[in-house]
């Protein structure tokens, strides 16, 4: 089988790929505008195939991470994959059946645990501009996210399912992922506030308390949020965030009139 | 159902912090959350294998100078929901 390799870049992070050409070969195409910036510090990703692993049972993305101690492991029928946040590596091994998108998911597994490593965080939440300002709105899968940047046309949408969080000189940065849908090429904004979606019949923003709203996040931090190791440095984290940008509940319905509520309470 | 003479000990892989007035508690195998008040806290951190659970609420009626039969049926009732949501464990049951 073919080899080949290609460096893949978001926000702060560089990640250098090395594995079958039938896996990366789709990637590359589809991220090739998601290059590295010069001197990024790369983490070697290695990818390889290997046919004594049974067959594959359904995708990658089924399997939970499980994380100790800073290195985080996945196993499932067809896939042994690990990422140590210490040495700065991850490899995968997968059975022949497996495919692009299996790889695709071992590399956000990779870029939580290296965003996090360097001070920011991977997030579950849609990015939306909005008047040059950024609002993630999050929740677990069904909460809305897809829906809402739908609704938030014709806005730049970051990403409708993840996004990078960094720290900037002024407060926090919100980072586009390819890994989601996008609409636009914004790549980042400052972030303003976090919503947390709520379908409802009235549109309303509401206060959170701050247990809530640390529960909330923490709860939404793939990966990470699952080891127990980890997570006092995730609360502390979404504390230092939640210092600088305010939570509130967001109360939406399947229309666009969550922005008047958001410009005329928060804009 | 739980027992007043139960014992029951905190999971051991939850994770708490607190958050002004409130103590989130984290199920990092589950993916939840719980985020308890001021007395949710205390009794969390009064649920520490030994004392039983009649114990904590005369403890916590005493310390919140709050109604003890009141304090009992909360007790007993938020026990109930900690254990069905993973944070509490029952180590020793009454009968």
């Amino acid at each position: 089988m073919n080899l080949a390799h290609f460096d893949l870049g978001i926000a702060g992070t560089a990640l250098r790929l090395d594995g079958p050409e039938p896996w990366l070969t789709p990637l590359r195409v589809a991220w090739a505008s998601w290059t590295p910036a010069a001197e990024t510090p790369m983490w070697p990703v290695a990818i390889a195939e290997d046919a004594t692993l049974a067959e594959p049972q359904g995708p990658l993305f089924d399997a939970r991470p499980r994380c100790q101690g800073g290195v985080c492991t996945l196993r499932a029928p067809g896939f042994q994959g690990t990422v140590d946040a210490g040495q700065g590596l991850a490899d995968l091994r997968a059975h022949p059946a497996a495919a692009p998108a299996d790889v695709g998911y071992f590399l956000r597994v990779v870029l939580a645990v290296q965003t996090f490593a360097r001070g920011g965080m991977l997030f579950h939440a849609a990015g939306v501009e909005h008047r040059g300002k950024g609002y993630a709105l999050f929740g677990v899968s069904g909460s809305g996210k897809t829906t809402a940047s739908q609704f938030s046309a014709p806005d730049p949408v970051l990403n409708d399912d993840l996004l990078l969080l960094w720290p900037s000189t002024d407060g926090w940065q919100m980072y586009a992922t390819p890994f989601g849908k996008r609409r636009g090429d914004v790549r980042h904004v400052a972030l303003h506030s976090l919503l947390r979606l709520v379908k409802d019949s009235d549109v309303f923003l509401a206060p959170m308390s701050p247990g809530q709203a640390l529960g909330e996040l923490a709860s939404n931090t793939p990966v990470l949020s699952a080891d127990p190791l980890w997570l006092p440095d995730v609360l502390a984290r979404w504390e230092i965030v939640l210092a600088a940008v305010p939570a509130y509940a967001l109360h939406f319905r399947r229309d666009s009139t969550f922005w008047e509520v958001i410009d005329a309470e928060l804009g | 159902m739980l027992n007043w003479d139960d014992v029951l000990t905190k999971a051991p892989a939850i994770v708490t912090r607190e958050s002004g007035d409130e103590l989130v508690v984290v199920l990092p195998e589950q993916g939840k959350f719980v985020v308890l008040n001021a007395t949710g806290a205390r009794m969390l951190r009064l649920t520490d294998g030994i004392r039983t659970l009649r114990e904590i609420a005369r403890a916590i009626a005493l310390e919140f100078n709050a109604d003890p039969a009141q304090v009992e049926s909360d007790v007993l009732r938020f026990a109930q929901s900690l254990v069905e949501r993973g944070a509490l464990t029952v180590i020793k049951r009454h009968g």
